[in-house]
């Protein structure tokens, strides 16, 4: 039996392929125009390995993501929180929350230890503490998205980014940048903001100890390194954060199959 | 008595020069990014308009974003003070006073003296400020000034803009330009998400007659129109509403030399 999950996400969507209960197949591409397009070509990657095509589905797929109502291929779709519970608690059984880190949207989810989701807090309104504040201050630094992290924690400099807007931060960012502070300086100041913003939103959920990051942030070493030290735990992060909420839409694809 | 009033704001400078109760001169230049510099540039402007040198000037107020740092100003003062004294100046009935910059918006009641009663602010989000406008400009592409106006061109209400974030509302803008939608459509519903913002920090604090618009806001006829029509009040605006906290620092600075002479009289007289 196989089955998919799309996850139609603002930045990047993302494909994942299971047969028989394991991770058979994933793609990860961005999501640009059109939805329904990359929501295809994902789940076509996806299959590749497997050399199966939608149609062999059988539409055992579960869409999720700000743009999941634009995946075909899915027959139904699933709450973005649950998707990333459930991925998170496949990936470390246990598990006592979830950090979802993604392009324009934030959520945390504290869960219990059979998985169940106990609590949750999501930011969507706001770009500050999302993935795109750092898309942004990466192009007006001219600092390569994966290179930002690693290059903010060779800093230990205090430089303050003040505004919690976006749009604030980058007149902030440019200022900096005129007055030649380093960019790791620079660069370590706003990887704290944006953590400060998820930090503040796991609290209020309570999330501590056992937590899994998932999301595209959760690649980025310096967010992970500040939420660690400001929620004084350590964090689980999986090796392909970014497609753990399409694996819990696979999964769920799988479970309602067999509730037939 | 001549007093000084410069207002150091996020994205314009501006000084003016009050004589008893005359504006001899002023001057407004963009504000780079040293304060100091823009400061400077902008008092040396105005004092070269008025012909008069920097010593002439019984007392230096400044306010502002950049206040704090103005080393020729004798006090600074908060820009809700100022907005407050300089609206009264120009509508001594004005009641409620909307001043909105490029990094701030703030919502201020008065009495029939300028004084500020009550007063909410947003400097946190610039969904609420200028700053929204400047970035829809540069998206569309139509230079600031006409934006209000191309705003009014739109086919009814235009087409909305759901996201709060300026950051996500560019995204949404981009998909509308894609899809070929008319710049009017766009612009007016982006003037009527900055209006809706702008209201709900009005009704922070209510709102009475007379409405006093000021700041650089003051000129986009876009988001004026759209919120003369849902508070049902006239705007009263002057003739250059970003010189408004400017003005007010003078006049605070005038009310600070008045309050001193007549102390020093009364000390005169006891003795």
């Amino acid at each position: 039996m196989i089955h998919a999950g799309i996850d139609v996400g603002s930045l990047w969507t993302k494909a994942v392929v299971l047969k028989d209960g394991a991770v058979a197949g994933w793609s990860v591409r961005p999501t640009g125009d059109s939805a329904r397009e990359a929501a295809d070509e994902a789940l076509r990657d996806a299959l590749a390995p497997l050399a199966a095509t939608p149609g062999d589905l059988g539409g055992a797929v579960v869409a999720t993501g700000a743009g999941k109502r634009a995946a075909q291929a899915a027959r139904e779709t699933a709450a973005e929180i649950m998707c990333a519970a459930r991925g998170a608690a496949f990936l470390r059984p246990g598990a006592r929350g979830v950090l979802d880190m993604g392009g324009e949207s934030t959520r945390v989810v504290r869960l219990d230890e059979k998985g169940e989701i106990l609590d949750y807090a999501l930011n969507d309104k706001c770009a500050a503490g999302t993935g795109v504040f750092l898309d942004a201050m990466g192009a007006v630094m001219g600092v390569p998205v994966d290179r930002m992290g690693p290059l903010s924690l060779e800093s230990d400099a205090d430089v303050n980014i003040t505004s919690m807007c976006v749009a604030f931060a980058e007149s902030e960012v440019v200022s900096q940048v005129h007055r030649q502070t380093p960019k790791k300086d620079i660069l370590r100041g706003l990887h704290k903001s944006i953590a400060t913003r998820i930090a503040g939103m796991a609290s209020r959920v309570g999330l501590t100890e056992g937590c899994v990051a998932v999301g595209g942030l959760a690649l980025n070493s310096g967010i992970v390194w500040w939420l660690e030290e400001m929620l004084r735990a350590r964090l689980v992060v999986p090796e392909n954060p970014q497609i753990v909420p399409a694996l819990g839409a696979a999964l769920i694809a799988a479970g309602r199959g067999e509730r037939g | 008595m001549i007093t000084l009033g410069v207002d150091i704001g996020s994205l314009t400078g501006k000084a003016l020069i009050l004589k008893d109760n005359e504006i001899l001169a002023w001057d407004m230049t963009l504000t780079g990014p040293d304060s100091v510099e823009t400061g400077t540039a902008v008092t040396n402007g105005a004092l070269a308009k008025a012909g008069l040198e920097l010593e002439d000037m019984d007392l230096v107020v400044s306010t502002g974003y950049g206040r704090i740092v103005i080393p020729f100003a004798h006090k600074n003062v908060s820009e809700i003070t100022c907005h407050a004294k300089g609206a009264n100046w120009f509508f001594p009935s004005a009641r409620t006073i909307l001043d909105m910059g490029g990094q701030d918006c703030k919502a201020i009641r008065c009495d029939a003296a300028g004084k500020v009663t009550d007063f909410a602010m947003n400097d946190k989000c610039a969904a609420g400020a200028g700053r929204s406008m400047g970035i829809m400009a540069e998206l569309v592409g139509v230079p600031l000034a006409d934006l209000g106006g191309l705003s009014l061109q739109a086919q009814g209400a235009g087409v909305p803009i759901s996201s709060v974030c300026v950051v996500f509302a560019r995204s949404e803008v981009l998909a509308y330009l894609r899809g070929g939608v008319s710049k009017g459509d766009i612009l007016a519903g982006a003037c009527e998400a900055l209006a809706s913002r702008v209201r709900g920090l009005l009704k922070r604090v209510g709102t009475a007659p007379d409405f006093v618009i000021s700041g650089g806001i003051a000129k986009n006829v876009g988001v004026v129109r759209r919120l003369e029509e849902s508070l049902g009040m006239k705007a009263s605006i002057c003739f250059e509403p970003q010189i408004v906290g400017a003005l007010g620092a003078a006049i605070f600075g005038r009310e600070l030399l008045a309050k001193r002479a007549a102390a020093a009289a009364g000390k005169g007289a006891a003795r």
